[in-house]
């Protein structure tokens, strides 16, 4: 009774435990944010990601339709199912149309030699969605319901149906972290689908992507479809959004677009991680298979070989004009370059 | 007191299930509501500083591990808001208390915890999100705070009362 009642109370031993767990928390922070991701707390996220992930998927599944229940709430009078569908149709549609702006483009610059065929080659592992955001509300992270068991590895990039939605951060055997596309922290190398400018796209969280091209002098145009350029984290031609605006990075000589992302990553659901062969370079992994190339050589016709002939021609016709201008004594070479400068020379001053 | 620790961490760390899968994703105005601060903040009102800081420092650690951002963040706020609440609480009679006091308590709290995450942040240099964005996050931190309050507060008193009658 009498301890229960002290710990009621502030205390000098009270401040002093106080002390120390605020100096724990202080050097988690410090060797945390030095090691960077994997560093020595690695192992232990991933332990208690690892312990919590089944119930997370099981609660994911379970709450799924709640909120989706409070989103259509939030849309009350429309019939939130339709709504989904045919927001789907219409992410399809654009999909395509957006592979067909590709194709256009890079069959004019690269003549076939790459298609972007090799950018529908992606064989894709479809996730559920099942916790979004970390506990704080800062954080912009989503859980998906597939690990390791499924083939997902870190850094294998995450898309649906309207574009890029972000990278695997971290996986268990059943769930994996994917770090959004909007999380301040992720830098995709992008580029504009139009011109293959290429540049950096940058997340701001729930306010528009930025997108800045490497070379300040080109400027995209609103309208412009920024999309991933292939890095060893993103495949490449995942659309990101539309240029919106362009305008001066202060302080710098970039500029900066804003870009409206096609994917809202509000109301993440059914998504994709792509699967790519770990054998294959990044940049080769999407090109089609090289082909067997066979050179036939034919023979050529029996016919005299015309270069002796060619080199022979001109010593021949220098020398006739050197014969018929009749100067003697002269070689035909030295007799042939005199002739033009007494026509030429005196025209010259006289003009 | 071993069985009222049970309780309280059980139900910590189903705010922070709860948290991760269903009120993160709902998309309220402003941002998320954070049940597990309203949980560590009623904690300590109930059971004093010690409880407190100790609950908000587990429970920030097990969200710092269940998400992205620098380890010990989370930790670091939550202990000494728990501590601070737990403080206040301490100051106050706790037999019949007016029910605004834990709500003022968890809406300050809310407001100062989050506010306090998201400055830790920007002083470590992580990258984060607009200002506008994160101060509407430390505002709804603290409304849905003393929102959730009328209904988690009754609940964990009773809970843990039953377990120890002679106590709260």
């Amino acid at each position: 009774m009498s301890p229960a009642r002290l710990t009621m109370r502030d205390s000098p031993r009270l401040r002093v435990v106080l002390a120390l767990l605020l100096l724990t928390s202080f050097t988690l922070i410090t060797l945390d944010y030095k090691a960077g991701r994997g560093g020595p707390f690695g192992g232990v996220r991933n332990g208690i990601s690892t312990l919590l992930g089944p119930v997370q998927r099981g609660l994911g599944s379970v709450f799924s339709p709640v909120s989706q229940f409070v989103g259509d709430l939030a849309h009350a009078g429309r019939d939130g199912q339709r709504v989904r569908d045919l927001r789907g149709q219409v992410a399809a549609l654009q999909t395509q149309l957006r592979g067909a702006g590709d194709i256009t483009r890079e069959s004019k610059e690269l003549a076939g030699l790459v298609t972007l065929s090799g950018a529908h080659q992606f064989s894709v592992v479809p996730a559920r969605v099942v916790a979004v955001g970390g506990i704080s509300g800062f954080d912009f992270a989503a859980t998906l319901n597939v690990g390791s068991r499924d083939g997902i590895r870190p850094d294998l990039t995450v898309i649906n149906g309207e574009g890029l939605v972000g990278r695997v951060l971290t996986v268990t055997p059943y769930t994996c972290t994917v770090a959004l596309a909007i999380d301040p922290n992720v830098k995709i190398g992008a580029r504009l689908q139009r011109d293959a400018q290429i540049g950096i796209a940058d997340g701001h969280g729930l306010a528009p992507q930025t997108f800045t091209p490497t070379d300040p002098t080109l400027r995209p145009k609103a309208g412009d479809i920024v999309e991933t350029f292939g890095s060893t984290v993103f495949a490449p031609g995942v659309p990101l959004g539309t240029v919106t605006s362009v305008a001066p990075t202060p302080g710098k000589t970039t500029l900066t677009a804003q870009v409206r992302p096609f994917v809202d990553y509000t109301a993440l659901d059914v998504v994709g991680v792509i699967i790519q062969d770990p054998r294959t370079r990044p940049a080769t992994a999407t090109l089609p298979p090289r082909p067997t190339v066979t050179v036939t050589v034919t023979a050529p016709p029996a016919a005299a070989s015309p270069t002796p002939q060619q080199s022979g021609a001109p010593a021949t016709s220098s020398g006739t004009p050197a014969t018929s201008s009749g100067t003697p004594g002269t070689s035909s070479g030295a007799g042939s370059t005199p002739t033009p400068p007494p026509s030429g020379a005196p025209a010259t001053p006289g003009g | 007191m071993a069985p009222r620790r049970a309780v309280a961490a059980l139900w910590l760390l189903t705010a922070v299930l709860l948290q991760l899968t269903l009120l993160s994703r709902l998309s309220l105005p402003l941002g998320p509501a954070d049940l597990t601060l309203v949980s560590v903040l009623c904690l300590a009102l109930l059971e004093g500083p010690a409880a407190g800081m100790g609950y908000g420092f587990g429970a920030g650690l097990v969200g710092d591990l269940l998400s992205t951002h620098t380890l010990g963040q989370l930790a670091l706020v939550w202990t000494l808001a728990g501590y601070v609440a737990g403080v206040l609480a301490g100051a106050d009679g706790r037999e019949d208390r007016n029910p605004l006091v834990p709500m003022a308590v968890v809406g300050a709290g809310g407001l100062l915890a989050a506010g306090s995450y998201a400055a830790l942040g920007v002083l470590i240099g992580a990258p984060h999100a607009p200002t506008g964005q994160l101060l509407r996050v430390v505002l709804a931190s603290g409304l849905y705070g003393v929102l959730l309050t009328p209904f988690v507060y009754p609940v964990l008193r009773g809970l843990l009362s039953r377990l120890d009658p002679s106590r709260v």
